[in-house]
């Protein structure tokens, strides 16, 4: 926490100082939220609740004007899983006249939903919301899975089918794109500039992270219903032999030198 | 648990501020993954702990002594790569290990007290997800074994950026 100025006299709360961008700030205070899930610490609870709630927007969706001509899918969706986490934690609510966690969380899911583009690709959300920012023809797996782990999460946590739909539209359209390979390693992105033909196939390790909980999440959701026809789902067990098969497929993989020389360079300089 | 993008190659790992802190994301997915799907402790806790060792011994910078790398493969030989994403790794990774005596992640049925809005945003109001139609026995079933097989390819998955040493 001593990385984030936001709080001091005349600083902007909610944001750090560069090189970081808005979205790691974010992402700090989901890990600030668990950290008092972890330890029962309230000392960071004031600057964190602050933060995220000074970040919300006129809308309460995590688009706040000075962050609108340069946010992307994934920056405001690091927002919303934080604000997600709030609510699965019970992290203090904040006060009844402000945003709520469950809400806020909501309110990026609603967003993402109504850019669901299927101009190009059969579908998918964009890197980039906005189309004057370079990285609008990237479908990538960081934005996609925003919408996967925000939709499943939601899905468990109010048990509303409507999100399990979008959990699994998402999850159908990236693995359909290639995104996903067979032993589910998770790729970077696509261009729609070639229909999503060509995959980007560089690995980041919150990539294979977001589609992992996405996916417990689902799990956990579907597990908690009455019908004992689901064998899979109240015995674990069924499920270690493929589980470790892919595992130690997984495991085996070797990663290419010319895939290492491209890695930093992904992100464009305009971000 | 190592960040392709951000492990020495050759000479020295060089990788962008974002990616310096994607290990924390992993870290806290793959504990919290446990809390709801349990069966996938045995396989992520040790896991889990072998690399809060590895990043506590790589916090051993700067001038306070306490000050995290980046190269957790490093174990105590500090890389001087010092940042907020180093820093939230090592707290994400470290902290995780107590997911074990940490609380449920709750529902709205089970004890959770944040307050929703179904029609938040500003998306389209044709998409609202107010009107639901509940799922069916079948609708679940095939679910539910849907979602066990991407639970568990998923988590394989993860192998390729965590080593058990």
């Amino acid at each position: 926490m001593s990385y984030y100025t936001g709080n001091h006299t005349g600083d902007n709360p909610g944001n750090l100082p560069s090189p970081y961008y808005w979205w790691e700030a974010g992402a700090c205070f989901g890990t600030m939220v668990e950290y008092w899930y972890y330890t029962n610490d309230t000392s960071y609870n004031p600057s964190a609740t602050a933060a995220i709630l000074s970040q919300v927007g006129t809308n309460e969706d995590f688009m706040p004007t000075n962050q609108t001509k340069t946010e992307g899918n994934d920056d405001q969706g690091f927002w919303g899983m934080t604000a997600m986490t709030a609510a699965e934690v019970n992290y203090p609510n904040p006060p009844s006249d402000q945003p709520q966690w469950l809400a806020l969380a909501q309110a990026v899911f609603n967003d993402m939903v109504g850019r669901w583009d299927t101009s190009t690709c059969e579908g998918g959300l964009r890197w980039q919301i906005f189309t004057f920012n370079t990285g609008y023809d990237y479908k990538n797996s960081i934005a996609n899975g925003c919408l996967f782990n925000i939709a499943a999460r939601l899905a468990r946590y109010i048990g509303n089918s409507s999100y399990a739909d979008w959990a699994e539209k998402t999850w159908d359209w990236v693995e359909g794109v290639g995104l996903m390979s067979d032993d589910y390693s998770v790729y970077d992105g696509t261009s729609d500039t070639t229909n999503c033909t060509s995959i980007d196939k560089l690995q980041f390790s919150y990539n294979q992270g977001i589609y992992l909980f996405g996916a417990a999440m689902m799990y956990n959701y579907v597990s908690h219903s009455s019908s004992p026809s689901l064998l899979f789902n109240t015995n674990p067990r069924q499920t270690a032999p493929h589980y470790g098969r892919n595992a130690s497929k997984a495991s085996s993989t070797t990663p290419t030198s010319s895939s290492k020389t491209a890695l930093c360079t992904k992100k464009p300089a305009s971000k | 648990m190592y960040e392709e993008a951000c492990e020495q190659v050759n000479t020295v790992g060089n990788c962008d501020t974002d990616q310096q802190s994607f290990k924390a994301y992993l870290s806290r997915w793959m504990a919290a993954t446990t809390k709801i799907a349990p069966f996938t402790s045995s396989y992520s806790l040790p896991l889990l702990a072998s690399s809060a060792n590895a990043a506590a011994l790589q916090c051993s910078g700067g001038t306070d002594g306490t000050t995290c790398g980046e190269h957790w493969t490093d174990n105590s030989t500090y890389d001087g790569n010092f940042g907020l994403g180093q820093q939230m790794s090592a707290l994400s990774v470290i902290q995780s290990n107590m997911i074990t005596q940490a609380p449920e992640l709750v529902t709205n049925s089970t004890g959770g007290t944040s307050v929703g809005n179904a029609a938040a945003g500003s998306g389209s109001s044709d998409e609202s997800v107010t009107v639901i139609a509940p799922a069916t026995g079948a609708d679940r079933a095939g679910a539910g074994i849907l979602t066990t097989l991407w639970l568990a390819g998923v988590l394989g998955g993860v192998s390729f950026m965590v080593a058990g040493t």
